[in-house]
């Protein structure tokens, strides 16, 4: 699975993938045909929220970044105004283990997009976390 | 009033107070005359994809931990959360002083229900706004 999209240039310093930031997470993220923006990474102890716990609202920062990538049809994800994310936690995720990520578009208006995803836990296919979004499309004709 | 971080935050991503890469967000045990219990700064190394702005997910870090605080100082209680709904109003700036708050709306035996709002300090701007429903796993702990 190649890699489509890492931020570059203003956003470079971006939290979740932007190649510059050396306190990021650097997700790589990739863009099925069939509107899935999919990433997989490993979460390090500096993120934590409990001693061994990957903080919720990182799982949820992670999970918006997602999101983003899918309502922005794998292209320009600086587009994607975010607009409301809504994050349901199932399990603990703990530290420097693997976690995948999915997402897909599940209605769309306008410049209206919504989206659903969720975070699993590679090893067993735990489910971690899910989340809907809500994305304003800047660009697109409402 | 600034109270010591609990125990399981020392190393929080968020509040952990020593956290050499964290946000040391200290949170007060009573509201200030703008009913805000933290005010931070967000730094740069916290940017989403609008330019000078935070990402989204960071504005949903925050409203989580101030209600997990929150019921512990009030409920004297160890919250987990179960859903969190966060509404981006405006982007959330960086650099820029952020008032935090925080108000429990219900307690139905374990399920809490709390509401909270990211403004900026000075024009009290509601930027962000969020609703958590947590679970207490733990009760009675010492204030």
């Amino acid at each position: 699975m190649s890699v489509d999209y890492i931020c570059v240039g203003a956003n470079a310093m971006s939290l979740v993938n932007g190649p510059e930031n050396q306190k990021g997470l650097k997700l790589e993220l990739n863009y099925n045909g069939d509107g899935t923006a999919l990433a997989e990474t490993s979460v390090p102890k500096r993120f934590l929220g409990w001693p061994n716990v990957v903080h919720g609202g990182i799982l949820a920062t992670l999970l918006e970044e997602v999101m983003a990538y899918a309502a922005s049809g794998g292209k320009n994800a600086e587009q994607a105004l975010s607009l409301e994310q809504d994050v349901s936690f199932f399990a603990p995720m703990e530290p420097d283990a693997r976690l995948s990520l999915s997402a897909k578009v599940v209605a769309r208006q306008g410049a209206q997009v919504n989206t659903q995803a969720e975070a699993r836990r590679k090893s067993d296919l735990t489910l971690v976390a899910s989340a809907h979004g809500v994305y304003w499309l800047q660009g697109e004709n409402a | 009033m600034n109270r010591p971080t609990p125990p399981n935050s020392q190393v929080c991503f968020i509040c952990g107070p020593t956290h050499p890469d964290g946000l040391r967000l200290q949170i007060n045990s009573t509201p200030d005359s703008d009913g805000d219990r933290a005010v931070i700064a967000l730094p740069d190394f916290v940017a989403g994809r609008v330019v000078g702005s935070a990402h989204p997910g960071i504005v949903t870090c925050l409203l989580d931990d101030m209600i997990s605080h929150v019921i512990l100082d009030e409920l004297k209680a160890n919250g987990m959360t179960v859903n969190i709904k966060t509404s981006i109003h405006q982007p959330v700036p960086l650099n820029r002083a952020l008032g935090l708050s925080v108000n429990i709306e219900s307690v139905n035996g374990r399920k809490v229900v709390a509401m909270g709002e990211v403004r900026l300090k000075d024009e009290r701007t509601i930027l962000a706004s969020g609703v958590g429903m947590f679970i207490i796993i733990k009760e009675n702990l010492a204030s």
